[in-house]
C-alpha cells in the first residue's frame, strides 16, 4: 500500500464515518425500532417454536401408533389363549426353548394358588409342574420330537 | 432461550449492543449497494432479525462476519428481485427502470458548517466511486477498508477465499485511488 493508498483509505473511513455519525432522525429511530423488533421477532419465535414442536411431536406419535392401536386386543387375546391352551403343541413342534420358557413363566403356579387349584383340579398342578420342569431341561428342545 | 436471544454468557457481549452499534453502519453499506433507502432499511431489519434468530447463541466473535454474510446475501436477494421485476415491467410495456429503483441521494438533510459540508461531499465522491465497481470489488473495500474486518472473516463474509478477499480489494483500492484523484 502506498502513500496514495493510505490517504485514500484514511479519507475513505472518516467520510463514511462521518456519514453514519449524520444518519437523520428518523432513519436512526426506523433503524432502533428495527432492532427492537428483530429481537421481540426471535423471542416470540422461541416462545411458540417449543409448543409447536411439542404438538408436532405428539401428532407423529399419534399416527404412528393410531393404526396399530387396533390390533392390540386382537393380538393379545388369541396370544395369552395360546400359551396356556396348547401346552402340549409348543412341546411337540417347532418351538424353541425359549417359548417354553416363557411359557413355563406365563403358565407356573402361583405359590399362593396351589392349594386352591390342587382343590380344583389335581391334575392341572401336576400339568403345572411338568412343564415347568420341562422347561428347565437342557434338551427340552429336542425331546419332543 | 430468551437469554440466549438477549445475552452470549461465554463472552458477555449483549447481542442489542451489538445490533446497535452495528444498525447504522449497516444502513450505509446497503444504501451505497442498493441506492434506495427504504430498501436498505428492510435489508438491515432483515439481517438483524435473521442474526438473532439463527445465531444469537454463537460465540459473539463470530456476530460480525456473520451479521455481514446476512446483509449481502439480503442485498443481493434485494437486488435480485429488482431484476425480475424490471423483466416483468418490460413485459407489461413500461420504460421504467426498475432495477436501480428511484434516484439515489446520499441523505444527510441537516446543514451544518463547512467541515460537514466537506464531509458530505466526500461521502457523495465515496458512495457514486463504490457505486461504479465491480459488485465484489465494492464488498470487499466495503467490509476490508471501511468496517476493518480481517481477511479471514472478510472472506467468511463473502462466501469466497483469502486470496480473492485480496485480490477484490486491491483492485478496488486501485480503482478509487484513480476515482478520487480529486482527494488528493
Amino acid at each position: 500500500m502506498n502513500a496514495n493508498d493510505i490517504e485514500t483509505t484514511l479519507r475513505a473511513r472518516a467520510a463514511f464515518n462521518a456519514s453514519v455519525d449524520s444518519i437523520d432522525a428518523d432513519t436512526r429511530r426506523r433503524l432502533r425500532e428495527s432492532r427492537l423488533q428483530a429481537q421481540h421477532g426471535a423471542q416470540r419465535r422461541a416462545r411458540w417454536i417449543w409448543p409447536a414442536g411439542a404438538a408436532l411431536t405428539a401428532a407423529l406419535v399419534l399416527v404412528v401408533l393410531l393404526p396399530r392401536t387396533p390390533h392390540v386386543p386382537v393380538a393379545t387375546a388369541p396370544t395369552t389363549m395360546t400359551t396356556i391352551a396348547q401346552p402340549a403343541i409348543a412341546t411337540t413342534t417347532t418351538r424353541t426353548r425359549g417359548d417354553i420358557a416363557s411359557i413355563a413363566d406365563i403358565t407356573a403356579p402361583d405359590p399362593v394358588n396351589v392349594d386352591a387349584i390342587e382343590a380344583a383340579d389335581p391334575d392341572m398342578l401336576s400339568d403345572i409342574e411338568f412343564y415347568g420342569w420341562l422347561a428347565k431341561q437342557p434338551n427340552a428342545n429336542a425331546s419332543g420330537d | 432461550m430468551d437469554g440466549s436471544v438477549q445475552t452470549n454468557s461465554s463472552h458477555g457481549q449483549s447481542i442489542s449492543a451489538f445490533l446497535a452499534g452495528i444498525e447504522r453502519r449497516a444502513f450505509r453499506h446497503a444504501e451505497i449497494a442498493l441506492k434506495h433507502r427504504e430498501d436498505a432499511l428492510d435489508a438491515v431489519q432483515d439481517a438483524m432479525l435473521k442474526l438473532v434468530q439463527r445465531y444469537a447463541d454463537k460465540p459473539s466473535i463470530e456476530w460480525s462476519p456473520l451479521f455481514w454474510s446476512v446483509l449481502r446475501s439480503r442485498i443481493t436477494d434485494i437486488r435480485r428481485r429488482r431484476r425480475v421485476r424490471s423483466v416483468l415491467v418490460g413485459w407489461m410495456g413500461s420504460t421504467n427502470d426498475a432495477d436501480e429503483g428511484p434516484v439515489w441521494e446520499p441523505a444527510d438533510p441537516t446543514p451544518g458548517p463547512a467541515h460537514l459540508h466537506s464531509d458530505r461531499e466526500s461521502y457523495r465522491a465515496l458512495s457514486t466511486a463504490l457505486q461504479a465497481l465491480p459488485r465484489r470489488q465494492r464488498e470487499a473495500y466495503q467490509l476490508r477498508v471501511l468496517e476493518g474486518l480481517d481477511v479471514a472473516d472478510t472472506a467468511r463474509a463473502m462466501g469466497c477465499s483469502e486470496g480473492s478477499v485480496k485480490t477484490h480489494t486491491s483492485r478496488a483500492m486501485d480503482a478509487l485511488r484513480r476515482q478520487l484523484e480529486d482527494w488528493r
